[in-house]
């Protein structure tokens, strides 16, 4: 029997490991805390778990010496930043996971926009990146409507978008600019892996998806795109988080516009080759977003989305293993493109106080009602959670469950996940009932009708101009 | 006309709310000329009179602001909570009502938003990350730079916090107060997913199939009245210009007074004499209740500009009753079709010709669900 470890501890990995075992292999892992979906799949396969920090090279090393598996899997990004991957590509251990040097994709959104411009990845976004809070401000000024965002990966949190075309709410929305700058600049002082410098980009406004594809160095394969929802509260209102919700497949976007983000996936891969020397072997997402001026990159992820790797892994039909084996393996032209003809809602479940207070949302009991879920034919995974002494589960302060509900049509998807949703039991939990209802379905079908009827019109237009006063002309093309 | 109801939170924390207030009731001014606000910051809720006739730079801090727009002082504060209503029946701010709409911010920085299940409309949109933007008028959470997400349901209670976004209740909303479609909102709103211009160019086009006689132009009675006459005259293939030239911006159906309806009009509507001169005018209006603006306008058409015919249409069936829920009108005594006969009200208005639509047709060409009650005779 082959043996995979895991390394992570969320959702996400809960996932990846039900999807790994369901291709019969032996399962290990390496968490930071004790994730009891993960446990369970662990203990069933007859593998076994070690708790340990998942960005610790040293410890992922020693976890996979114990367990020499044939292959490891690392989860989250911040153990691919951490050098997780190269460590023990080193030790010889095949490993499905972004390394350090190529991750830097994801890591550093300015080393990010930088290659796109350089090496001409389409779906690109004006930017600019500045140490100085004033300069970024001024830079914000002359775009209009800005995203403002700390240059490293912070979680999905820390961005600020700011509407900017009324010239008449000015002294409010600078305000939210220049405390957006600040803001992102002190998130990055808690890191001290890179400078302290702040992106600042034109806003766009459209259809948010994810392309979550795996690339062995030559060979793309992409699943099936997701919509992720990044706003923490019900209708899409309040603060960014590291996401509410999903659905996919997304009946809004159309095969082109799931091919351009294969495309920019693919010239990324190639882009980071020329730049670094080094091949991008792993999972490489594209967070797009569907605008006025066509499909453009948001960002990328070096691994699976959270919460996109559910959609990805359930709608996945083949095996998952032999699948993650072939992309470690620079063996990925084999594998065939397979998925279920079904539909996916996922949703968060999140203790009260997350994303702005962690304090508040740690140490919140609650309950899963396994008759319920079963009953409702949905998925479970446990994300920012542990077993608590007194029965139930603890939340940790982030995500506590997510649920997957799927169905022949999104509506009976969307049934499934709001019936899973209330079988979780706990004081002070909060989930967005919004995600993947039919309105919400009939809201990005129009949205992307709209911002799609102006791009095509637009059709290619090369060089884009940006012009700021007492500056002159930067052009971008 | 209903009030203009506005809130908003900030989920990053206490910032200059003021030019987020006022031009979010500015947006709503179309509601009448009273704008009041509560707003919440360091020093706890506090008032804020809104001159929305002064565009000026002030600095009011805070996390959250309600706030309204109407002929008359609709917010309030009781005890901890202040809240902006319109409807009738009582208030209880973080409850349902049953036949009023409120906007309501407590001092411990819980704000609530309330749709009833019939007559009066709110929707909820978003501003980046940071502003949950709350409005009666669509087009008010578009002018702050917001995306609208929806309307709320009927009996939908919002509950926003820095800590999370609760609905409770509400269902497919009642019947909407007719008015809102035919003149309260703005033409660039929406009511439930239903463009307000939408509506309104049905009913023109509505309206036209009743005009009989033979024409050389069309105009519109400023401001509601253009969008209709637009749509009448593409119909009717005859020309469409402007007929009149506003020097103030009043809606003069709200107010209570004759001899201030009368200066309202005479001064939103000095004719353009190109535009009629020796012609047979059809002259378009919203809406006839007392009769005042079109006796007014046939005038100005006929003895300052010359008009050889003037006739009249108007997309509504006449007002017969005052609203018992509470929007501002003339009272019954003042509608003229509850004193005299049709013809009687074409001579005694000096036109040549009157069109409206009938309560049947009207329910018919409008295609939603209204509030009629305001077009009977009770």
């Amino acid at each position: 029997m082959d043996r995979v470890l895991v390394i992570g501890d969320g959702a996400r990995e809960h996932a990846l490991a039900w999807g790994l075992a369901r291709s019969g292999v032996r399962l290990y892992a390496l968490m930071g805390h004790l994730n009891p979906g993960v446990a369970q799949l662990v203990r069933e396969s007859g593998g076994s778990y070690r708790l340990g920090s998942p960005t610790s090279a040293a410890e992922a090393v020693k976890a996979a010496e114990e367990f020499s598996p044939d292959l490891v899997v690392v989860g989250p990004e911040e153990p691919l930043f951490a050098g997780v991957s190269d460590a023990l590509r080193e030790r010889g251990f095949i490993t499905l996971g972004a390394s350090s040097g190529v991750a830097i994709i994801e890591q550093r959104k300015d080393v990010a926009r930088g290659l796109q411009w350089k090496y001409g990845v389409p779906g690109r976004l004006v930017y600019g990146v500045f140490a100085d809070v004033a300069e970024a401000y001024s830079f914000a000024k002359a775009l209009g409507s800005v995203a403002i965002k700390p240059v490293r990966q912070a979680g999905g949190k820390g961005v600020r978008v700011v509407y900017g075309e009324a010239k008449y709410l000015d002294s409010t929305l600078d305000e939210v600019v220049a405390r957006g700058a600040q803001e992102a600049k002190a998130q990055l002082a808690s890191y001290g892996d890179v400078p302290q410098a702040v992106l600042v980009e034109e806003a766009v406004w459209g259809v948010e998806y994810t392309v979550q594809a795996l690339v062995d160095g030559e060979s793309v394969f992409a699943f099936l795109p997701v919509q992720d929802n990044p706003h923490a509260y019900e209708l899409g209102l309040g603060p960014e988080c590291g996401g509410m919700g999903t659905v996919s497949p997304l009946p809004f976007i159309e095969e082109g516009e799931f091919h351009a983000a294969v495309e920019a996936i693919k010239a990324t891969a190639e882009a980071v080759r020329r730049e670094f020397g080094v091949e991008y072997v792993g999972v490489l997402s594209g967070q797009m977003m569907l605008t006025a001026m066509g499909p453009v990159v948001i960002e990328y992820y070096s691994r699976f989305g959270d919460p996109e790797a559910l959609n990805a892994v359930y709608l996945y039909d083949g095996d998952l293993y032999d699948l993650f084996l072939k992309a470690a393996t620079k063996k990925l032209h084999k594998a065939q493109r397979r998925f279920k003809a079904e539909y996916t809602v996922v949703k968060a479940i999140a203790p009260l106080g997350y994303p702005l207070d962690r304090r508040l949302a740690a140490g919140r009991v609650f309950h899963v009602d396994w008759d319920a879920v079963r009953r409702a034919g949905c998925l479970v995974f446990f994300g920012s959670a542990e077993p608590a002494e007194g029965g139930g589960y603890k939340t940790l302060g982030s995500r506590a469950v997510e649920i997957l509900g799927a169905g022949a049509t999104p509506e009976e998807a969307y049934e499934r996940a709001e019936r899973c949703a209330a079988a979780v039991k706990g004081e002070g939990l909060f989930y967005r009932s919004d995600i993947g209802s039919p309105e919400y379905m009939a809201a990005m079908k129009r949205k992307a009708e709209q911002v799609r009827a102006v791009y095509k019109w637009r059709g290619e237009r090369g060089e884009r101009l940006v012009w700021e006063p007492g500056k002159g002309l930067i052009r971008f093309g | 006309m209903s009030a203009g109801l506005l809130a908003i939170y900030s989920f990053a924390g206490e910032i200059n709310l003021y030019p987020l207030v006022y031009y979010g009731l500015r947006a709503m001014a179309n509601r009448g000329d009273v704008a009041v606000a509560y707003l919440l910051g360091r020093r706890g809720l506090e008032r804020l009179e809104v001159d929305l006739s002064r565009e000026e730079p002030r600095d009011v801090r805070g996390v959250a602001a309600v706030g309204c727009v109407y002929t008359e002082d609709c917010c309030r504060v009781e005890g901890d909570v202040a809240y902006c209503a319109f409807g009738r029946g009582e208030v209880k701010p973080g409850a349902p009502s049953d036949a009023a709409a409120y906007v309501a911010l407590t001092a411990d920085g819980v704000l609530y938003a309330y749709r009833p299940p019939r007559l009066w409309h709110l929707a909820v949109g978003v501003h980046g990350f940071d502003f949950a933007l709350i409005a009666t008028e669509t087009a008010a959470i578009e002018v702050l730079g917001g995306e609208v997400r929806r309307s709320l349901r009927g009996g939908e209670l919002l509950k926003i916090t820095r800590l999370g976004v609760v609905s409770t209740g509400g269902e497919q909303p009642g019947e909407v107060c007719a008015m809102e479609y035919v003149y309260s909102s703005r033409l660039d709103s929406e009511i439930d997913g239903v463009e307000v211009a939408e509506v309104r160019a049905r009913l023109g086009e509505a309206l036209a199939a009743k005009v009989k006689n033979s024409l050389d132009v069309i105009v519109g009675v400023p401001d509601t009245g253009l969008y209709y006459a637009a749509w009448v005259a593409e119909k009717l293939g005859v020309r469409h210009v402007p007929g009149f030239v506003s020097t103030v911006r009043k809606r003069s159906a709200l107010l209570d007074d004759v001899r201030d309806r009368v200066s309202a009009i005479q001064l939103k509507a000095n004719v353009v004499k190109h535009a009629a001169r020796g012609m047979r005018v059809l002259v378009i209006d919203d809406s006839l209740i007392s009769g005042l603006t079109l006796r007014h306008i046939a005038q100005l058409l006929r003895l300052r500009a010359g008009a050889k015919e003037v006739h009249a249409a108007v997309a509504a069936p006449p007002l017969r009753s005052q609203c018992p829920y509470g929007v501002k009108m003339p009272p019954d005594s003042h509608m003229v079709f509850n004193h005299l006969e049709q013809d009687t009200v074409t001579k005694a208005l000096e036109l040549d010709g009157l069109y409206y639509l009938t309560l049947e047709e009207f329910q018919r060409a409008i295609g939603v669900r209204v509030c009629t009650l305001c077009f009977k005779r009770r």
